[in-house]
């Protein structure tokens, strides 16, 4: 198979210059075909440089039915001409999560039939008007457009200039069919019946593998049917051909997918199959059709190129009348299908390649995975802290939990930390740089605070990590005071793990943000009455002063390690949508801001209590 | 509309930066009013409120609020002043 793969590129080029030196009038069909196909990438460039944006929000928004999905699926394949960027969005998305299987399923028939307006377009305008005219201006300004530092501009001009090409490549593929006028006649060599019904198809399904584009086939056999080149009905077997091979492409898409894309490629392969042996079977009954809704719609009898963008568009409704129905079914056998793998808790889970394809799922992959990390990471803290680790998530009070600090699970946090959580940060931190290529605004700022939180988690460790030594020592040392200063301080950090449990539930943005400074309030609250406390113990010589100096380095671990904790919390856990970097984050408050408010309420409360009359005595 | 007005509206249309700035400051007004409200809302609480320990960590919230909002509006001001909208 590889050996096959390998040799099927050079096979190609070769076919192709053999077939320029016997016959040269083919170069101008394939020039037509290469600047057409060029032109698909230059759209797709265009319509990619706004994703992360629009395409993405729609996409979110109109999948939650059967009915909007198909609609979506219809109308970005229509507006952007290329189902295979409809397809390969909706595998990025699935694979994201962002979208379910079925609503998946949706546009991809959604997209099949986006593909026939194409056919509509071309045979009904463009094999009549002088297209490289059209063309010329579109390049020119597209071209101009391309040059602007302005993403969106830029992007304008990739869309302008692909479509400057489609048009031109349409054109060249015309005149080309004309100037072979007489001498090409594939019908001449074609068996008749359905041997021939069936070759054409195979034709069809091998140009479209071989062109990644059913959009390219398409036009090639319309400008070869106008040209009459190819007769009607192998056109229209070509046809058939080209909706079978256009799966390649979500097929390979799929193959950096998870298994969620994986079962939306296999699902796209099985309607686009199901529909071409449906057409072969009822191919009478459809010519049937299409004769009649010709004259009904007005089309002549000669006019075999609308009447292949009739065909094409009813065989396409045909298979989402068939298949829309068996939607449930279709999901729970693909389900069956591709299971889900088991998963191993060393690797990342929810980071794949074709999350790239689109910065929005690529932002939503690394939250998932970033909040997994969260999930690992505290569950070393607690355990480094010598927590028990189910007894704190099942909310058990913190005086309460059992104290497993002898336990000699503790004894190597770096190597817990390589074994469960080194691997999946290393591979977040690598899937950011590459997915942040293509990410811009929004996206590239989400995309990089999630490696702050991620960085943060990290540091949280290691803060855990140089406390663990003196905190496991001195939790059970004869002196009560070094004791009870050092369950304070796993104190605090128990407490900061439970605010952010406690603000992992809360909806509200405000509510959530203020959850957090206050647990920021709190913690430097700790510093300074801790500060105070270390001072008192040294004066009154309860600890010696090797004590106060593990003490005292020891508390700027814990604070450490709680304001990290903090930090990651505010990126992982509030609002998903919008960066934190945007304006409510400057009212973060600094150190000074939060020891100002704590001096202010001391002092408040101080006053109260000076105001407030001492309890009588007696009755 | 007069010359120097329609002068200052295309400056402000075509000047990216001027626009950017006007939407910082348009997001962090919204931002100081939803503290506001917090705040209103805390305050309401804290009336009814009479658990010694609940007082105390609303009175600890309102004044975080209170600092963001002295916060921003100073960043507001600035904003304001800034030598940019100045035409």
């Amino acid at each position: 198979m590889e050996l096959l793969k390998r040799m099927l590129f050079p096979v190609i080029m070769l076919l192709l210059a053999v077939s320029f030196w016997s016959r040269p009038q083919l170069q101008q069909i394939a020039a037509g075909v290469a600047i057409f196909l060029f032109g698909m990438l230059s759209l797709e460039r265009g319509f990619q440089s706004f994703s992360g944006g629009l395409i993405e929000r729609v996409l979110q928004r109109s999948t939650s039915t059967t009915a909007k999905a198909l609609a979506f699926g219809v109308v970005a394949t229509t507006l952007m001409q290329s189902s295979s960027l409809v397809s390969v969005l909706s595998i990025s998305f699935l694979s994201a999560g962002l979208i379910n299987l079925g609503a998946g399923l949706g546009v991809i028939f959604g997209a099949n039939l986006g593909t026939t307006t194409g056919a509509w377009l071309i045979a009904g305008f463009g094999l009549d008007i002088n297209l490289a005219q059209l063309a010329m201006p579109m390049l020119v300004f597209g071209v101009m457009l391309l040059f602007q530092p302005n993403k969106s501009r830029a992007g304008i001009g990739h869309i302008l200039a692909g479509m400057g090409f489609l048009f031109l490549g349409i054109d060249y593929m015309k005149d080309g069919f004309a100037t072979l006028q007489g001498s090409l006649d594939l019908s001449a060599v074609s068996p008749q019946g359905i041997a021939g019904l069936l070759l054409f198809t195979l034709f069809g399904i091998i140009a479209t593998v071989v062109m990644q584009s059913s959009h390219a086939t398409l036009v090639l056999t319309l400008t070869a049917l106008a040209a009459g080149h190819v007769q009607y009905m192998d056109a229209l077997a070509l046809a058939i051909g080209a909706n079978v091979g256009t799966t390649v492409t979500a097929m390979l898409g799929s193959l950096g997918a998870n298994t969620a894309g994986k079962r939306l490629a296999l699902g796209h392969l099985l309607f686009n199959l199901a529909t071409g042996a449906v057409a072969l079977l009822l191919m009478p009954v459809l010519l049937w059709l299409v004769e009649q809704l010709s004259t009904l719609l007005g089309i002549s009898a000669e006019n075999y190129t609308l009447k292949l963008a009739l065909f094409h568009t009813l065989f396409n409704l045909l298979g989402v009348a068939l298949m829309v129905p068996q939607l449930p079914r279709l999901q729970r056998w693909l389900m069956r299908l591709v299971p889900e793998r088991s998963s191993n808790r060393m690797q990342p889970q929810y980071l794949n390649q074709s999350a790239m394809e689109s910065p929005s799922a690529a932002v939503a992959v690394t939250r998932s995975e970033s909040i997994r990390l969260y999930g690992l990471s505290t569950d070393l803290i607690l355990q480094g802290l010598g927590w028990q680790v189910d007894e704190f998530h099942r909310g058990q009070p913190i005086a309460l939990l059992s104290d497993q600090s002898r336990s000699a699970v503790h004894a190597n946090l770096q190597q817990l930390y390589e074994q469960q959580v080194k691997g999946i940060y290393s591979a977040i931190i690598s899937f950011i740089s590459s997915a942040r290529e293509k990410a811009s605004g929004r996206q590239d700022e989400q995309l990089r605070e999630l490696r702050a939180a991620d960085h943060y988690l990290i540091e949280a460790i290691k803060g855990v990590k140089h406390l663990q030594r003196n905190l496991l020592f001195y939790i059970h040392s004869e002196n009560p005071d070094m004791a009870q200063a050092y369950q304070q301080l796993r104190q605090q950090i128990g407490d900061v793990l439970r605010a952010i449990q406690h603000v992992r539930q809360i909806d509200d943005v405000v509510e959530s943000r203020l959850a957090l400074d206050h647990q920021l309030l709190l913690t430097e609250r700790d510093r300074e009455q801790s500060d105070s406390l270390i001072e008192g113990l040294i004066r009154t010589r309860k600890i010696s002063a090797e004590m106060a100096t593990s003490l005292m380095t020891d508390k700027g671990y814990s604070q450490e390690v709680c304001r990290a904790l903090i930090q990651a919390a505010r990126y992982l856990f509030i609002d998903d949508q919008s960066p934190q970097g945007e304006t409510p984050e400057s009212l973060q408050l600094e150190h000074a801001d939060l020891s100002a408010i704590n001096k202010q309420l001391e002092q408040q409360r101080s006053e109260e209590d000076a105001a407030t009359p001492p309890p009588e005595q007696g009755l | 509309m007069k010359f120097s007005k329609l002068v200052k509206t295309l400056n402000a249309l075509f000047n990216s930066g001027q626009r950017h700035k006007r939407r910082q400051r348009e997001e962090l007004a919204a931002a100081l009013i939803k503290l506001k409200h917090k705040q209103h809302e805390l305050k309401e609480n804290l009336h009814q409120c009479d658990s010694e320990l609940e007082r105390a960590e609303l009175e600890e919230k309102i004044s975080i609020l209170a600092a963001q909002r002295r916060k921003g509006l100073d960043m507001l001001r600035e904003l304001d002043n800034s030598e940019d909208d100045k035409v």
